[in-house]
């Protein structure tokens, strides 16, 4: 019973940006911005989270619609995970950062309508954990990169 | 100290699924290798990928998934172990800066992640999961956006909790901050709002609950309660391992926040991932598996068929296997062969053997590169 096959469609790729973002405490700055050819997962939920807890960045077009969305893990460290494999200690626990500074990468989708992202967290201290998630940074992505931040 | 105490060799795909552009791509970078010891970054990026591949859902997401290698030689050897913690006083010059003993603590090994991302972003800016291999045989780690960990024995679950968190959005679902028997004070009881994670939760209520289509109408919701809150939940799993419900103790808090099942890898290192985490692995890495259904058909119980698919432009394929479209059918299938000629056109057969004693309907499904 031979069949002939459709030939495959092609997918076609998504164009993404990937921004790096430097951190101090709560100060945050976009310092460089690089397109790339990568898919990114799809957006979660637009609208629903406002009264959550947690962190995610907003994609938005320049009439301030959102049109993508992640809820991720805390990337402004204010605690550090650390590990054991002594049986003695948990195999993993917290404590916290005296001074918070690193870098993080967001992956956003590289799409004509995007604008402005928006970085939205819990009080970032640890104790800030539990209350309602809102806007603390917010960048231009269509500017040059460092000076795109607008608080 | 830094980027002048070594060089970045380059960039090599050690597993391969297709493009960077169509693939979940997780980049590995050395630390502490001199160049003489690339050989053995080498080794130990195969030991963390089979590890990896070993670890459900990863397993059967894997046609997803590219993984790259950035050979980075360091000047020395190891990590920085400072004495104030106990350590060897070893300070090797090394790319990446990686040290023990960050904020105090023997284990919290870390790394310049601004370096990291400098070299990643240079190289591979197509990562979307990145992680450091330090050359060093005392355990530590740490996570953050950059995963870190050691060769010590069972440091590679470190990547794995790390890769929850900044790949999947995954929450903490321990049940304290500092540990059950820290004394801790601030962790009793949750009363904020609903985490925006998906495998933690303030409400255990059946009807509302997250992820309450996987609970059982025979699981009691809660599940498990802590009758104790100004400590851990000393209790057993009441229920089975699989068991899905809403487990008190959670998101560092002994009360008032929920994990999906007793254990998680995102509970406690050297567990599987829970069923939720599962999920939204595959849900996140669903638009890379990028397959196609070619065809469907029927076959009859003890029947086997022999298929070809035929393409005048062959464009290259991952896997070709037949799919049953009813859940829990079997069926056994095979690709005793293709032929590729020299106009571009290819042949490939594809046998299917029904042994099972009803009809059953599959899919013909594909990878293209
Ligand atoms: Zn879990």
């Amino acid at each position: 019973m031979p069949q002939v096959a459709q030939p495959p469609q092609v997918r076609p790729y998504n164009g993404a940006l990937r921004l790096t973002f430097q951190y101090e405490g709560s100060n945050v700055k976009l310092v460089s911005k690089q397109k790339v050819e990568m898919i990114l997962p799809p957006t979660q939920a637009l609208t629903g989270n406002e009264n959550q807890t947690g962190f995610w960045f907003m994609l938005s077009n320049a009439q301030g619609t959102p049109v993508y969305r992640r809820a991720l893990h805390n990337p402004i460290a204010y605690d550090r995970e650390i590990f054991s494999n002594n049986p003695e200690h948990p195999s993993v626990q917290r404590v916290p950062v005296a001074q918070p500074k690193g870098t993080f990468i967001l992956l956003v989708p590289d799409v004509q309508e995007a604008k402005t992202i928006q970085l939205f967290s819990h009080p970032l201290n640890p104790a800030g954990r539990g209350l309602a998630a809102s806007e603390f940074a917010r960048f231009d992505i269509t500017s040059e990169p460092d000076k795109g931040e607008k608080k | 100290m830094g980027a002048g105490d070594g060089q970045v060799i380059g960039t090599t795909q050690i597993v391969d699924h297709g493009p960077a552009s169509r693939k979940w791509n997780l980049v590995i970078l050395s630390e502490g290798y001199r160049q003489a010891e690339l050989a053995k970054f080498h080794s130990d990026c195969a030991s963390f990928v089979s590890t990896m591949f070993a670890t459900p859902p990863y397993d059967e997401l894997w046609c997803g998934i590219n993984v790259y290698r950035i050979d980075v030689a360091s000047t020395d050897s190891g990590a920085k172990d400072p004495t104030a913690c106990g350590g060897t006083g070893a300070n090797p010059k090394t790319y990446f800066d990686g040290s023990f003993c960050n904020g105090g603590i023997q284990r919290a090994l870390e790394v310049n992640n601004l370096a990291v991302h400098m070299v990643v972003n240079a190289q591979m800016p197509q990562a979307h999961m990145i992680m450091v291999i330090v050359n060093s045989n005392e355990y530590g780690g740490t996570g953050g956006d950059i995963a870190t960990f050691s060769l010590a024995t069972g440091a590679s679950e470190i990547g794995l909790h790390e890769m929850g968190h900044t790949a999947f959005g995954f929450a903490d679902e321990y049940e304290y901050y500092a540990g059950c028997g820290s004394g801790e004070t601030g962790h009793d009881k949750y009363t904020g709002a609903e985490p925006a994670q998906p495998n933690v939760t303030a409400d255990s209520n059946r009807a509302t609950n997250k992820w309450r289509d996987l609970v059982s109408s025979a699981t009691p919701m809660p599940t498990t309660i802590n009758k104790d809150c100004s400590k851990c939940d000393p209790q057993g799993n009441p229920s089975s391992a699989e068991t899905v419900g809403a487990y008190e103790g959670a998101y560092y808090n002994h009360c008032g926040a929920y994990r999906p099942q007793f254990n998680c890898r995102m509970r406690a290192l050297n567990n599987p991932y829970c069923a939720i985490c599962q999920r939204v692995i595959r849900q996140t890495l669903a638009p890379y598996m990028a397959s196609w259904t070619w065809g469907t058909n029927t076959i009859g119980a003890g029947q086997t068929q022999r298929w070809w698919l035929s393409w005048g432009a062959y464009p290259g394929l991952e896997w070709v296997g037949v799919q049953p479209a009813t859940p829990g059918a079997e069926l056994d299938w095979d690709t005793p062969g293709m032929q590729q000629n020299a106009d571009g056109s290819a042949l490939y057969w594809i046998t299917v053997r029904n042994n099972g004693s009803t009809a059953v309907q599959f899919h013909f499904r594909g990878n293209a590169l």
